[in-house]
């Protein structure tokens, strides 16, 4: 079986402890609290509502589910959710 | 970022359309800065954006089908828009800092901190003569020279210290404390009791002692002779000094009622009204006071207030009536009071340097009354140096 490029960039990462959100241009969360989540390298909303958000990333759709979730900054680069945050979902 | 916001100014807005996240998404991709974005319902969506990129909004709205609104305008921008045409308003604020900054630069009160209330007009006095008063500029205020010129004119002043803060001038001053009296120890003197007594001690600094320890003296006796006398020489007059202590006795008898006038209530009113015009007094009801044992309370409204042409008052006299009886009083507490008032009594009698040796109180009744004696025994400074009369 032909090793995919994510593959190959996941090995190269392993071998030269590079980190791997920089390599595979993978999203980063950072969660202060249960009230801020931060979300870099996002790729979209794809539904905003006061107690779910769903976000599109490279890893698949994340969902953030809360109460009066509200978008607290949005940009190409990072979105910032405030609110009550009850759960943090990803894909299966 | 939210006070630079604040500073640049933002609008907030009201997003309506079916598909708001495809708004959301187009601002993004657009790098139109929006924020606190909160959904209120499935169609509507408010959102904060700068006053810049408000503009660009309108290729996002056409292309994501939606509707945007102002709700409100924020911001310093928007707040100095509103003075543009309202320069009278922008004045009045300009000259009503430059008002309370002009007041400011100016002594409204100046504190004396160290000096009795009768001196304080003398001090102001002084100030005034060195050009310190209420009302000048502080900027031409010499701290240094004000404290000087304190302690050159005061001999009995010691120290000063002037400070400024804001527009209170406070002065702080120092006495210093007079130096004592010498003690004239040429002329001949004897030491004399001053009250009767029972000696305790005694220490004779000067002269011949004529009273023993124990002994009871009474007032005006000798105590400390200052005359030394000889068989074969005249006799030497010295100024005698010494210091006598002798036990003293003292006692007061206060009486208080055994029994107590207890007052209540009935609930039974009658008040008389008289109504001041001027200097007149017009009765509005019957002046006769109604119950044979009532307490007054007396009420009055002001109809027409000081400073105009006339005054007028109404005063009301409520009497309450009142079911009077003696009953027994609690002898506990009773005696109590008795001594209470008893010790305060005798209090006054005692010098302020007297020292508490011993304190009993006495009872008894009589005719209906409690009669409570106080008898203190102290420990004082008995002897006075009088001059001594010589041949």
């Amino acid at each position: 079986m032909k090793p995919t490029p994510e593959k190959v960039k996941m090995k190269l990462s392993n071998m030269f402890d590079l980190p791997a959100d920089v390599v595979l241009d993978l999203p980063r969360y950072m969660l202060v609290g249960n009230s801020s989540l931060l979300i870099e390298n996002h790729e979209g909303i794809l539904e905003y509502h006061e107690t779910l958000i769903r976000i599109a990333t490279k890893d698949g759709t994340v969902s953030v589910v809360g109460q009066g979730l509200e978008l607290e900054q949005i940009s190409t680069e990072e979105i910032m959710i405030s609110g009550h945050i009850s759960a943090l979902k990803w894909p299966e | 970022m939210r006070i630079w916001h604040s500073l640049r100014g933002y609008v907030m807005i009201k997003i309506e359309g079916v598909h708001l996240e495809r708004f959301l998404n187009l601002c993004m991709l657009e790098k139109i800065g929006i924020w606190g974005v909160s959904r209120k319902s499935r169609t509507v969506m408010f959102a904060k954006i700068g006053v810049k990129d408000f503009p660009r909004l309108r290729k996002v709205v056409r292309r994501g089908s939606c509707r945007v609104s102002i709700t409100r305008r924020q911001g310093a921008l928007f707040w100095f828009t509103r003075f543009r045409f309202r320069k009278f308003l922008l004045a009045g604020a300009v000259m009503a800092v430059a008002l309370v900054y002009l007041l400011s630069s100016y002594v409204w009160s100046i504190e004396l901190i160290g000096v009795s209330v009768n001196e304080q007009a003398v001090y102001m006095q002084q100030l005034k003569e060195q050009g310190v008063y209420i009302g000048m500029f502080s900027d031409s205020i010499r701290l240094r020279d004000i404290e000087d010129s304190l302690i050159v004119n005061n001999e009995d002043v010691v120290w000063a210290c002037a400070q400024l803060s804001g527009v209170k001038l406070s002065i702080e001053v120092v006495k210093g404390e007079e130096a004592p009296e010498l003690t004239d120890t040429q002329t001949p003197k004897h030491v004399i009791a001053t009250k009767d007594a029972v000696i305790d001690s005694m220490t004779v600094l000067e002269g011949k002692r004529t009273a023993e320890d124990g002994q009871t003296v009474t007032q005006g006796q000798e105590l400390i002779s200052g005359v030394f006398e000889y068989e074969d020489k005249p006799a030497r007059y010295v100024h005698a000094q010494g210091e006598v202590l002798g036990r003293v006795w003292y006692s007061k008898k206060v009486s208080l009622p055994a029994n107590t006038i207890n007052a209540t209530d009935t609930g039974r009113m009658h008040t008389v009204r008289y109504l001041y015009i001027g200097g007149w007094e017009i009765p509005l009801d019957s002046e006769t006071e109604p119950f044979e044992n009532s307490r007054k309370e007396t009420v009055t409204y002001d109809l027409i207030s000081d400073g105009l042409f006339v005054k007028a008052q109404l005063k009301a006299i409520h009497y309450y009536e009142q079911n009077v009886e003696s009953v027994p009083a609690d002898m506990e507490e009773l005696k109590i009071a008795a001594k209470t008032n008893a010790w305060e009594a005798v209090k006054q009698q005692l010098p302020t340097d007297a020292l508490i040796k011993n304190r009993d109180y006495v009872f008894c009744i009589e005719s209906g009354r409690l009669i409570c004696e106080v008898r203190v025994e102290t420990l004082e400074k008995i002897g006075k140096i009088v001059k001594l009369n010589t041949p």
